[in-house]
């Protein structure tokens, strides 16, 4: 059934350009210190040159440590903060050139789903409004339709009609992602953010809103960016998998192909701590030492290097390049660089070793 | 375009309807949960919170009493109320007269006052020696007599002098000049003949003396040509045959003035201007006719002048009839008093008596039948020695405001009242009941007046509903106000922080700085100085409560609205894309309101209270227009508090009430509308 819309889907899609979103070296630094103008002299590099892009109807998993971040790379993609550089192309428009009334209409086409699902809801506002209001905003449906539109989408979500006159304390937590998700199902949008939804919920649920996000995906050939820090969710729902550190992507690939092979040290470290249901199984973890370094005062050369098990001298003072070391594979490690490279870092290595000992003096 | 997912559900929902025509039961459908609407919910929980319910009870019970009840109340609220009274009014006044007042003879002068002031003394002890006449001798010299007649008719006699000799003394006869050769005297002096020919000769001789007659004449040169002339006596001048050294030192002892006797006969000495005069008292000369009666015309509105009155004891004392502008008159004695008949009329014309009768403000204008009635009164009280007496009289009836009132023929009405006379050392008060029209003042609570009248004679129960309106109405406006004020301004603060929030925060500090009291009490000061009306006044109070009072709600709401912005249901507001005044008003109004009814609730209490403190002060709200706190103002006095507990007790518990069921309100309120209660 599901495949015959997708089906259907598919071939109303007139232009199906491939690339819902792309992101483009985007930053994000926020002030932690003004001088008396007002202006930061100091700041936290929360995103520092992130770039990706998403295919239509596919999820790409975001993951990394807690403040690595991935919630600011999402919500900057949908300017609910300002960007510090880069370009955020949704369906080729960069939605940092938009004007206000144009951003907000164009709202509808990419949704976000929080964290939260406790604090993200109104709490003086039934069910049905905070589902509808939007709705009625951007005139979705007809006016004489609307009702029953947002009894289906509940449906769809899970939900009975009957909640629709509820307040959201009354309802669990799981039933709560359910309305959020709903709230940005009903906006018929394009690509939504997924900020981390099951985190806040027991397993069961959380597989619960997995495979409700999952069949909605196939129903509406929705594109996702699955933003967690749960390994194993990501594997179940991501096509591909973008990992971060730092504020930097330090990999990215297809999902079967990164969780096969991981590449970079960290991506090794990080799913070597995944948890395997056989208890038997020894594991192999790479304990990571320390924790991860301040974003206001990330460390020179590799932002890894600290706590890399292997560590070299170059990883020291040269910064690898982000790039696509095999076909469909891209990371940011000096291991993987081709001699040439090596020759060019061991260069900038010297020069900054130079530059090192004359300051040191 | 991509399909509408509106279009691809219907199509599910149809295919569903295809497959599963069974209806399929859940736990907590709305077919086995009753679900309430946000409205229902707070009214469920609001009524099921006692103490607020009990506080809804005691408003809508105010907002009755105070908005519907004066309405069907009969009494305005300044209505002034009256009542009738019987009270005892002094009447009159009587007293035996022991004064002595003269009424002198037809063209003689009045006697000098230091004679005046002697009469009555004279005269009482003349009594007490048991003498028939006494002598005042003047501050100037002159001697009079007093001889009796009868108990209370003395006469008056001045005596006639005869001037023996003057002695001594420089006085100032007169101006010589020398140009018309003559003298110009000084009053009361006599003409000298022959000095002028003297002087003359004196001047030419450049003498500055001459004597002439035994008297020494000096001549004193002043300006023009003109000339000061003193005479100096010398010794004893007699007119007559000289009465020798014994009499001399009989004068010389008695100084300046006084009196003496010698060989038999009374010498006056006189002193004027340095020259004393020695005179025989030669004889005596009638002046007055010294009486306490007092005369009492029948016909109150006979004036009885002093010919008549001095005939009248002229004819006493001659025993004869009199006659006074060609009217004759007769005198007889009946009891102890003197009645004056007309010629030919056999009614009294006047009547002359010692005991004198006044009414009570000190007219003379009480009918003489009521004035021999109350002699006759005194007459047996003082013979049986009784001290009150009663009896009974018509007395013209006064109304409502104090005037006496008339029948139809122009007549005084009269009732018979009983009029009470008592003794008080010889002064007799007369005192009746008299009906009085008052302002009814302080009346205790009664069928009229449930809980009584105040000091102006207001209902209280009508002036407890008219203030409570006043003081509702305040609480209301003045929250009101500020509300609108504290939300609007708290609203911008905190919805677009930065400099805007800056500026209206310390706008808000300012207000904070402001004492209250302080502008409220000058605000009072400067209303009273412009007398501005009591309603400008009560909208000015109104408003400026409330500008003084949104600080607050302005604080309350910017925090609320800064914690709320934070919020991650704000962000997602914007993510799906809400206009901003949408967001403020679905998404913030709401979740400040329950926090803004609930201050809003307890600050109506405190505006109450607030109005009454000011209208207690005399500087809110002011009278007539009636207020709780102006109301308890008029007893604020411990004496008052005391005595008139029937006024200030019902209106403090209004107030205390009204204030409890506000807080009660908005306690209730509060619990309601916080959906996480589950109470």
């Amino acid at each position: 059934m599901s495949e015959e819309i997708k089906n259907q889907l598919e071939t109303s899609d007139v232009e199906n350009t491939d690339d819902v979103l792309v992101v483009k070296n985007l930053k994000k630094y926020f002030p932690i210190k003004k001088n008396i103008f007002g202006k930061g002299t100091k700041f936290v590099k929360a995103v520092d040159g992130v770039s990706f892009s998403i295919k239509r109807g596919t999820t790409m998993g975001l993951v990394g440590e807690s403040g690595c971040g991935k919630s600011t790379t999402g919500r900057t993609i949908l300017r609910l903060q300002d960007k510090t550089e880069g370009e955020v192309l949704i369906n080729g428009v960069d939605i940092f050139s938009l004007s206000k009334e144009e951003l907000r209409k164009k709202r509808p086409e990419i949704q976000i789903i929080f964290q939260d699902p406790f604090s993200s809801l109104s709490p003086r506002l039934p069910v049905g409004e905070i589902i509808g209001e939007a709705v009625r905003e951007h005139g979705i449906v007809p006016e004489e339709e609307f009702d029953d539109y947002i009894t289906r989408i509940m449906k769809a979500c899970g939900l009975q009609e009957y909640h629709k006159d509820r307040y959201p304390h009354e309802f669990s937590g799981g039933q709560r992602q359910r309305i959020c998700i709903a709230r940005a199902l009903a906006l018929n949008p394009e690509f939504i953010v997924c900020d981390e939804p099951v985190s806040a919920l027991d397993v069961s649920i959380q597989a619960q809103i997995i495979n409700l996000l999952r069949s909605l995906q196939k129903e509406f050939n929705l594109t996702y960016l699955f933003i967690s820090h749960d390994l194993s969710v990501v594997e179940h729902i991501s096509d591909t998998v973008g990992v971060m550190y730092l504020g930097n992507m330090v990999e990215y690939a297809e999902t079967e192909e990164l969780f096969k092979e991981p590449l970079h040290p960290y991506t090794k470290a990080l799913f070597s701590a995944i948890p395997v249901p056989d208890p038997n199984y020894k594991m192999d973890r790479i304990i990571l030492e320390g924790s991860i370094p301040s974003p206001a005062n990330p460390p020179k050369g590799c932002k890894f290097h600290t706590r890399c098990s292997e560590c070299m001298e170059k990883c020291k003072y040269v910064d690898p390049e982000y790039r696509e070391v095999k076909p469909g594979r891209y990371c940011a490690c000096h291991l993987y660089n081709t001699d040439e490279m090596n020759k060019e870092v061991d260069k900038k290595m010297e020069e900054a070793k130079k530059a090192e000992a004359e300051a040191s003096k | 375009m991509r399909k509408n997912f509106n279009e691809v559900l219907k199509e599910r929902e149809l295919r569903e309807k295809e497959t599963s025509e069974e209806k399929e039961m859940s736990l907590d459908s709305s077919e086995r949960v009753k679900v309430l609407s946000p409205g229902q919910m707070v009214f469920k929980r609001f009524i099921t919170n006692r103490l607020a319910v009990v506080g809804s009870a005691i408003l809508i019970f105010m907002f009755v009493f105070a908005f519907i009840a004066p309405i069907f109340y009969p009494y305005g609220q300044t209505e002034i109320f009256y009542k009738y009274d019987n009270s005892v009014v002094d009447l009159a006044q009587a007293k035996v007269r022991n004064e002595y007042t003269a009424f002198y003879k037809e063209g003689a002068e009045g006697v000098h006052s230091s004679v005046r002031n002697k009469l009555t003394s004279t005269i009482t002890s003349i009594e007490a020696a048991g003498a028939e006449e006494g002598t005042i001798v003047s501050s100037e010299g002159d001697t009079y007599t007093i001889e009796k007649n009868n108990d209370a008719i003395y006469s008056l006699f001045a005596s006639d002098y005869k001037e023996i000799c003057n002695v001594g003394g420089t006085s100032k006869v007169g101006v010589y000049d020398l140009v018309g050769k003559a003298i110009k005297y000084e009053e009361d002096v006599t003409e000298v003949s022959g000095l002028e020919q003297k002087i003359a000769s004196a001047i030419k001789d450049k003498k500055t003396e001459v004597s002439l007659g035994g008297v020494t004449y000096s001549i004193k040169a002043g300006k023009m040509k003109k000339y000061d002339i003193y005479a100096t006596a010398e010794g004893f001048n007699y007119t007559g045959a000289k009465l020798g050294a014994e009499f001399e030192a009989l004068v010389s002892e008695t100084g300046t003035s006084g009196s003496f006797e010698y060989n038999g006969k009374t010498y006056s000495v006189k002193t004027d201007k340095n020259v004393t005069t020695v005179s025989e008292v030669a004889g005596k000369n009638f002046l007055a006719y010294l009486t306490t009666y007092a005369f009492d015309a029948h016909d109150e509105s006979t004036a009885l002048d002093d010919q008549f009155k001095f005939a009248a004891l002229d004819a006493i004392v001659n025993g004869e009839g009199f006659s006074v502008n060609g009217e004759s008159f007769t005198v007889s004695k009946e009891d102890e008093e003197f009645v004056v008949y007309k010629a030919g009329e056999s009614e009294a014309y006047a009547a002359l008596s010692t005991l004198v009768i006044r009414r009570a403000t000190g007219e003379d204008n009480l009918e003489l039948a009521l004035k021999e009635k109350t002699r006759e009164v005194i007459e047996e009280m003082d013979a049986s020695g009784e001290r009150t007496a009663k009896f009974n009289w018509e007395i013209a009836q006064v109304d409502a405001n104090g005037e006496y009132t008339y029948d139809e023929n122009g007549d005084l009405v009269k009732e018979e009242r009983e009029i009470t006379i008592t003794n008080k050392n010889g002064s007799y008060t007369l005192t009746v009941e008299q009906v009085v029209y008052l302002i009814d003042t302080f009346a205790r609570p009664s069928k009229e007046h449930i809980v009584g009248t105040d000091g102006d004679g207001m209902d209280v129960f009508a002036r407890m509903m008219y203030g409570g309106r006043v003081s509702l109405l305040v609480a209301f406006v003045v929250v009101i106000l500020e509300t609108i004020l504290g939300v609007i301004m708290g609203g911008i603060a905190g919805f677009f922080g930065g400099w805007v929030d800056n500026l209206i925060m310390r706008m808000v500090d300012i207000f904070y700085c402001i004492p209250s009291m302080p502008i409220l009490i000058i605000m009072g000061a400067l209303f009273d100085a412009m007398k501005m009306k009591p309603y400008h006044r009560l909208a000015w109070l109104m408003v400026v409560l409330g500008v003084l009072g949104w600080a607050g709600v302005a604080r309350l709401v910017r925090g609320q609205i800064l914690s709320l912005r934070e919020q991650e249901f704000m962000v997602a507001a914007e993510a799906i894309g809400l206009r901003t005044k949408r967001r403020i008003f679905t998404h913030l109004v709401p979740n400040v309101m329950p926090q803004l009814i609930v201050t809003a609730t307890s600050a109506l209490g405190g505006v109450i209270i607030t109005e009454s403190t000011l209208s207690f002060l005399g500087l809110g709200v002011k009278h007539p227009l009636a207020t709780w706190g102006t109301m308890i103002n008029s007893v604020s006095t411990a004496e008052a508090m005391k005595a008139y507990t029937y006024i200030w007790v019902p209106v403090g518990l209004l107030i205390c009430l009204t204030v409890v069921a506000f807080n009660f309100v908005g306690d209730g309120l509060r619990d309601a509308f916080d959906p996480k209660m589950k109470r």
